[in-house]
């Protein structure tokens, strides 16, 4: 070997030299190539320089003590931060869901996608309280009360029933149709207005519609509204027409037919009435031929038999009117016209009162919001199974990879 | 202490400050040494060693074991190094001139627990030598010559190959000898 590759193989061991992994042979080459080389031992010499103080030669060195506390200071602020910012996700992730899951209900309401709040009646159900009213003409039943010895229902229509009693057994008298009877008809109708006296000139004008008359007018106020009984008399074979008509008048509230036997109220008035006439002229015929002592108590009999037979006209003629004329009385109900000045409210008041609102509301909405939950939840749920398996076969898929290629380069 | 330094680990991956302090304190010495080594000055010696320190404990949850923790702990601290100095710029060493204006000194004798009285200024002037070094033939050289490591340990380091570990430390070797063979008057090379 020349010098030139011995001083080049010399080199190429010093960094082994350094190191301190040389061979025994290679160090003995070294050593011997030392001696005769003086660039070489000179290289040596340098190498020993650095194998000997450049190693260790900072094992003496510590840290000052402001660059400690300022590392730890560092890490203690990141260990601050790194906390505050889980927060900071864990709230904004809430926030993020809360408003996600407030959008759906909004939208799920507006849609009306969410299950309703209550349960909807049945079809074809009526309401709890039924105000049948005479109005409805069609529907509505009225009782003709009668005397006791006599009961009868007839519907408005016209179509009538008979059913006749007379204490418990059939009269003679009185069996067959109602219209061959003498028959006194009345009626009471009560109507709630909003105008009391136009529904007063509303009767006045039916009633001369159907020429008949009004009897009596009575009005009195209180602080409810108004109140007006009007008493028309309209002719018999009308009443039920002119009943008709009345129930356009304000808004019915009642409606009630009477008839009632002539016979019983005005018990047998003919008869009496020409008896006391019979007595009269018997009377007078005894008065033409009576002394002065009868003559006296003839006159004050007299008298009285004329009177009674005055008294007795005037029921008969009391009795034909009520022959001819139903009696209808109407009462005119005027609805309370309230006038109620509304309390204002404080601002105490208001404000309670707006805050318990806003709370309703928003327990109302927090309620669907729940709803929401369980309607979305299914959805969620399966899109999230679905997540899964495709994450998880992803992963499988990749760690399969990743061992075919770890065979595969060993 | 590979499983002391995991049981540290795992206590300080809970938030325990004081565990990755007493995980720290093990290494902190040897890792501002080497931020010494490479860096002009001990501000960012300094600099360098608290942004290696919060980086470590930020990756902290990426360690998974691979290597040894102090292996991993040296590469933050040496990529950090690098990092600064790439950032300033300092492709070359700065020159001894100015070095010794500004007072530094790598033996940093304020803090000196022995005193080589014989070869103290011989070992100042390898430090010079060091700096002069290019950035990454010196941190080879450092972690090999100064703090001892092996050469695989300096390849994961380094983030690099045995083979270009080995060739940086041999022209950074090569490159001392000439730095000290230039000038032996002005090193004061003695007891050769």
């Amino acid at each position: 070997m020349s010098d030139e590759m011995m001083c080049q193989k010399f080199r190429e061991l010093i960094d082994d030299y350094i190191d301190d992994v040389l061979s025994y042979e290679d160090r003995a080459f070294m050593k011997a190539h030392a001696e005769k080389c003086e660039n070489c031992a000179e290289e040596m010499r340098l190498a020993d320089i650095i194998k000997n103080e450049v190693k260790g030669m900072d094992n003496h060195i510590a840290v000052p003590l402001e660059a400690q506390a300022a590392w730890r200071s560092a890490v203690r602020k990141e260990i601050r931060n790194k906390k505050l910012k889980k927060a900071y996700k864990a709230v904004g992730s809430i926030a993020a869901a809360f408003v996600v899951l407030a959008g759906a209900t909004f939208a799920m309401r507006s849609t009306g996608a969410l299950p309703p709040k209550f349960e909807k009646a049945p079809e074809n159900s009526e309401p709890a309280m039924v105000m049948k009213l005479a109005a409805d003409t069609d529907m509505a039943v009225q009782t003709y009360q009668t005397s006791e010895s006599m009961r009868r229902s007839r519907s408005i229509n016209g179509e009538s029933e008979i059913v006749i009693e007379a204490d418990g057994e059939t009269d003679d008298r009185i069996v067959g149709s109602l219209d061959d009877a003498d028959i006194i008809k009345s009626a009471e109708i009560v109507t709630e207005t909003e105008n009391i006296d136009m529904d007063i000139q509303a009767v006045y004008d039916l009633t001369e519609e159907y020429e008949g008359y009004v009897s009596e007018e009575i009005r009195d106020f209180s602080s409810f509204g108004g109140h007006a009984d009007i008493v028309s008399r309209i002719p018999q074979d009308q009443i039920d027409d002119y009943i008709q008509a009345a129930e356009n008048i304000g808004t019915i509230v009642s409606v009630s037919k009477f008839s009632q036997n002539a016979e019983e109220i005005y018990y047998d008035i003919d008869n009496r009435l020409e008896s006391k006439k019979l007595l009269a002229e018997e009377i007078n015929r005894a008065i033409a031929q009576a002394d002065e002592e009868t003559l006296l108590t003839l006159n004050d009999e007299i008298n009285q038999v004329y009177e009674e037979i005055d008294a007795l006209i005037r029921i008969a003629n009391t009795r034909d009117n009520d022959l001819m004329y139903a009696r209808v009385k109407i009462s005119l109900i005027e609805k309370a016209a309230a006038v109620v000045t509304p309390s204002e409210y404080s601002l105490k008041e208001r404000t309670a009162s707006g805050f318990m609102q806003s709370l309703g509301a928003i327990g109302d909405f927090l309620m669907d919001m729940a709803v929401a939950v369980s309607v979305i939840a299914p959805v969620v749920l399966l899109l999230a199974a679905c997540a899964l398996i495709v994450f998880f076969t992803a992963k499988s898929v990749k760690k399969k990879k990743k061992k075919k290629k770890e065979d595969s380069d060993e | 202490m590979q499983r002391d330094d995991d049981r540290l680990v795992d206590a300080a991956l809970g938030g325990d400050m004081r565990a990755f302090e007493l995980l720290m304190e093990k290494h902190e010495s040897k890792m501002y040494a080497v931020a010494l080594r490479m860096c002009a000055n001990r501000e960012d010696a300094q600099d360098c060693l608290q942004d290696a320190m919060l980086r470590i404990y930020k990756a902290l949850p990426s360690f998974k074991g691979q290597s040894s923790f102090s292996t991993w702990a040296y590469r933050i601290t040496m990529n950090t190094c690098l990092d600064e100095l790439r950032r300033k710029k300092v492709r070359q060493a700065a020159s001894l001139d100015q070095m010794l204006e500004v007072g530094w000194s790598p033996v940093d004798e304020e803090n000196s627990t022995e005193r080589h009285v014989d070869n103290q200024e011989l070992k100042r002037n390898l430090s010079k030598a060091i700096q002069t070094l290019p950035e990454e033939m010196r941190a080879a050289v450092v972690l090999r010559d100064v703090q001892g490591f092996s050469y695989d340990e300096i390849a994961s380091m380094l983030s690099t190959n045995v083979g270009t570990v080995k060739s940086r430390i041999s022209r950074g070797r090569e490159k001392l000898r000439e730095i000290l063979s230039k000038d032996r008057e002005l090193f004061g090379i003695s007891g050769v």
